[in-house]
């Protein structure tokens, strides 16, 4: 029970127990003053009576007719002539009528009956004694009228009372309600400042270190971000243009690469300034780098249209884009564009062409390819193009697997989706949850991976019945399945608000027998944080956990939306995970971790394939990995 | 402040045994000799000889030796006296200020008589109207039996005759405390009565 109800039980048993003994007093003075005048009139009565009675010369005949007419008014239940010697000379008697009272009500009480004697005397003679017993009914009657009017206003001051007691509690324990949705914000990891200041000292104190606990852990958080995204830079950016670097490179290509979804295939489009040697002793560098940052802003300007890129200067002399999910035609345009700016450029500069020139190359990538031998690519490509030309080169490896439109949209009616599983593992070996992946098989029996058929159904809008048809599926085997399931979901589905009601539903029919974790990419969650922000929410509440899939510090946005999303974990790729956790002196630095401990999230390496890696990060302080090292992805 | 009364009282209760029509105990006298001066007290003696005297006495002599006794106090209204129009006084205030009017004669007398053994049945407080003096007046009548003239006794006349020879007084009503009960204090709705016994009870000086 909290403060709130208990002060609230405390002061309503108090109020009424006031009320209930003021209404008891009340009645009691009521009853105790109306057997007072009761016994009062009763005795004038007699004493009047006596007084009459005395006058009429003790002739008896006469004292019966003035008792008779005393006694017909009908509040007198017996009047009684008694002579010197107690022997009756006249009585009249009357029954009780307790009609107009309830009977409970009469005995809730007792009303003692006044029997009130006065002496009767003719001259200084004793004549004897009248006694009067008056009828009761009338004053139940005056009690009972009053005892309503006392239930009336008992019952009105009740309502005030509790109205004001209702109210009144509420303005004081205001600040304390505020004060408990701090803690219980902080609690969430949710770090909320409470601007309004309690006047109550107790409360003013709590509320003054509560605040400034949570601007120390806020501080922290925003220190330890401005750190990690600093050192981000400082690994991934070119000093000169701001691009990416080679790093930077490497690191998005080989994402891409592995990456389970539509960008593990591609074009990279390459830029090559070549004599730039002949350049800075004709013009200088100052010159020379000028023109690199114009060539820059040319890639850039013409980039910048197009989603899904990453650009990234190799070296001083070299640029490339990776354009996922295109064809050569797709890009054709863009690099005609380039070489003609490019060559303005250069022109400009009145440099000999045959010495300083523009070179471009087109690579395809696809999922069999690898980092390093891509890079050697792009290397040997430059050496066969000629001058001011754009000159395209199929990679080595790429098998054509293809699969219908149609085959995919029955797939999907019919619920006939495969999943395969991979583990994620924690530092002893125990199973943290396993992820799911999308398979899909054709009549044939061969199976696709979802980078085989996503780019069909980003085409066909088919994303929202796809992620409802693994969710289904994992949902299905999950009874069967000892671990927790991570389910990925895409943008299509974050931003449908149809499917998240649908998700929630679809929870609510299973059952709190299971946690589940949905994760969204790092990607996806920075183009929709408020739809992101309403699931997480949502699951939060239903019990399930909302993560952050290939995470990494986005340039353009701070990580402040992390405190506000708070996910479960962040699934971090273990080649951008060790450069950051280690810094240009091998130094380890903890920003990360710190961030991610601030908000109760756990930190999960990815694509672990060797033992190395898995050291290193485990050293570092990570505790949570996945990969191919340790164990494969299976299909279920 | 009513509890305070209370308390007070209790206290008083447990320290002095009440009064009760006499005889007056000791320290109802020191407490009167503190407030009334030395000469209360040879009275309230003076009242405890005639109730240890009375032991051996008839019901004529007790009848006249109470008359006697308070006849001796000045007659003081009760607006001169209390300023009041109305004030019933104890015996032991009646002794103590040594005046009173007609009523504070009836009482004083009534609780000497009770004190003597005398049946209280028999005396009643007579409301009578004084034609000497035209205005009202108390005195207490004594009833040998009921049917029988009672005798007067009265402060005016000190002489104690029986009613049919006091044709200065016209007779108006007859009380007595006993009148329901034996308990004298609940006898009656009588409010002056039941003030004073009150009052008795708690030897107020």
């Amino acid at each position: 029970m909290n403060l709130y109800k208990q002060i609230s039980l405390i002061m309503s048993l108090f109020l009424l127990f006031v009320l209930v003994s003021v209404m008891s007093y009340n009645f009691q003075s009521a009853k105790k003053y109306a057997q007072e005048e009761l016994a009062n009139s009763t005795q004038n009565t007699a004493t009047y009576l006596s007084i009459s009675l005395g006058k009429t010369g003790a002739e008896t005949s006469e004292m019966s007719t003035m008792i008779n007419a005393v006694f017909d008014s009908g509040n007198f239940q017996e009047i009684r002539l008694l002579d010197t010697h107690k022997k009756v000379i006249f009585q009249r008697n009357n029954s009780e009528d307790h009609i107009k009272v309830p009977q409970w009500f009469t005995s809730m009480y007792e009303l003692k009956t006044p029997h009130s004697t006065a002496t009767i005397s003719s001259g200084w003679k004793l004549v004897g004694t009248v006694t009067v017993v008056p009828m009761l009914d009338n004053t139940h009657l005056k009690l009972y009228n009053n005892f309503l009017s006392l239930l009336e206003s008992f019952f009105f001051f009740s309502l005030i009372a509790f109205t004001l007691l209702f109210f009144l509690l509420r303005l004081l324990l205001a600040s304390l309600r505020k004060m408990t949705e701090q803690a219980e914000a902080v609690s969430n990891n949710n770090f909320i400042i409470n601007q309004d200041i309690p006047s109550t000292t107790e409360f003013k104190e709590v509320t003054l270190a509560m605040n400034k606990m949570v601007t120390k852990v806020k501080n922290i958080f925003e220190k330890e971000a401005n750190s990690a995204k600093e050192y981000h830079k400082l690994l991934y950016t070119d000093a000169l243009t701001g691009l990416g670097n080679r790093n930077y490179f490497e690191l998005k290509l080989n994402e891409f690469i592995i990456s389970e979804e539509i960008e593990s295939k591609g074009v990279i489009l390459n830029i090559f300034l070549e004599g730039i040697s002949y350049a800075n002793k004709s013009i200088g560098h100052e010159k020379v780098d000028a023109l690199l940052y114009e060539l820059c802003s040319v890639i850039k300007q013409q980039v910048q249209k197009e989603e899904n890129t990453v650009i990234a200067r190799l070296d001083g002399t070299k640029t490339s884009i990776i354009f996922t999910n295109r064809q050569k035609e797709d890009i054709e345009e863009i690099s005609k564009e380039i070489l003609t700016q490019a060559i303005v450029l250069l022109e400009k500069l009145n440099l000999n062409a045959d010495k300083c020139c523009i070179k471009i190359t087109q690579l395809r990538y696809g999922s069999n390819d690898n980092v390093s031998s891509l890079l050697n690519q792009i290397e040997k490509s430059f050496s066969l193009t000629k001058k001011n030309t754009i000159f395209f080169i199929n990679s080595n490896t790429e098998t054509s697997i293809n699969i219908g439109t149609e085959l995919i949209k029955s797939r999907l009616n019919a619920h006939a989706v495969s999943l395969a599983m991979q583990d994620v593992y924690d530092i002893h070996q125990n199973i943290l949850h396993a992820e799911a992946y999308v398979r899909l098989y054709d009549e044939n029996k061969n199976l696709f991976e979802a980078r085989d058929f996503l780019p069909i159904i980003q085409a066909h809008n088919l994303g929202v019945q796809l992620d409802k048809n693994v969710i289904n599926h994992a949902l299905k085997i999950s009874a069967s399945s000892s671990s927790e399931i991570a389910i990925n979901l895409s943008l299509d589905f974050l931003q449908d608000a149809s499917a998240i009601q649908w998700l929630k539903e679809r929870l609510r029919t299973q059952g709190r027998t299971k946690v589940f974790n949905f994760e969204v990419s790092n990607h996806v969650l920075l183009h929709s944080i408020a739809q992101a922000n309403y699931l997480s929410t949502m699951l939060r509440e239903m019990g399930h956990n909302f993560a952050i899939d290939r995470f990494s510090i986005d340039e353009n946005s701070n990580l402040n939306y992390l405190q506000m999303i708070q996910p479960a974990y962040l699934k971090i790729d273990s080649c951008y995970l060790r450069d950051m956790l280690k810094d240009e002196n091998g130094v380890t630095n903890p920003a990360l971790q710190i961030i991610t401990e601030s908000i109760d999230a756990k930190i999960i390496a990815t694509n672990i394939e060797n033992s190395e890696m898995k050291g290193f990060l485990q050293k570092a302080g990570i505790k949570y990995f996945q990969g191919s090292y340790l164990g494969e992805v299976r299909l279920v | 402040m009513y509890l305070l009364r209370l308390i007070i009282l209790i206290l008083f209760a447990t320290h002095i045994s009440a009064f009760n029509g006499g005889p007056i105990p000791e320290k109802v006298m020191k407490k009167a000799e503190r407030k009334y001066g030395g000469l209360v007290v040879s009275r309230f003696l003076e009242y405890n000889t005639l109730l240890e005297n009375s032991k051996h006495f008839s019901l004529h002599q007790k009848l006249q030796s109470v008359n006697n006794f308070f006849n001796k106090i000045p007659f003081k209204s009760d607006v001169k006296n209390w300023k009041t129009d109305d004030y019933w006084a104890t015996p032991l205030e009646f002794l103590a200020r040594y005046k009173g009017d007609s009523e504070d004669y009836v009482i004083a007398k009534y609780f000497a008589l009770k004190t003597m053994g005398v049946d209280t049945q028999k005396l009643y407080f007579t409301y009578v109207n004084s034609k000497k003096f035209k205005r009202p007046h108390m005195v207490l009548s004594y009833f040998i039996t009921v049917d029988s003239d009672p005798f007067i006794l009265d402060n005016i006349n000190p002489e104690i005759l029986p009613a049919s020879q006091r044709d200065d007084l016209t007779p108006i009503y007859n009380f007595n405390p006993t009148i329901n009960t034996q308990d004298e204090s609940q006898a009656t709705t009588h409010k002056n009565w039941k003030k004073l016994y009150k009052r008795v009870k708690r030897n107020k000086l």
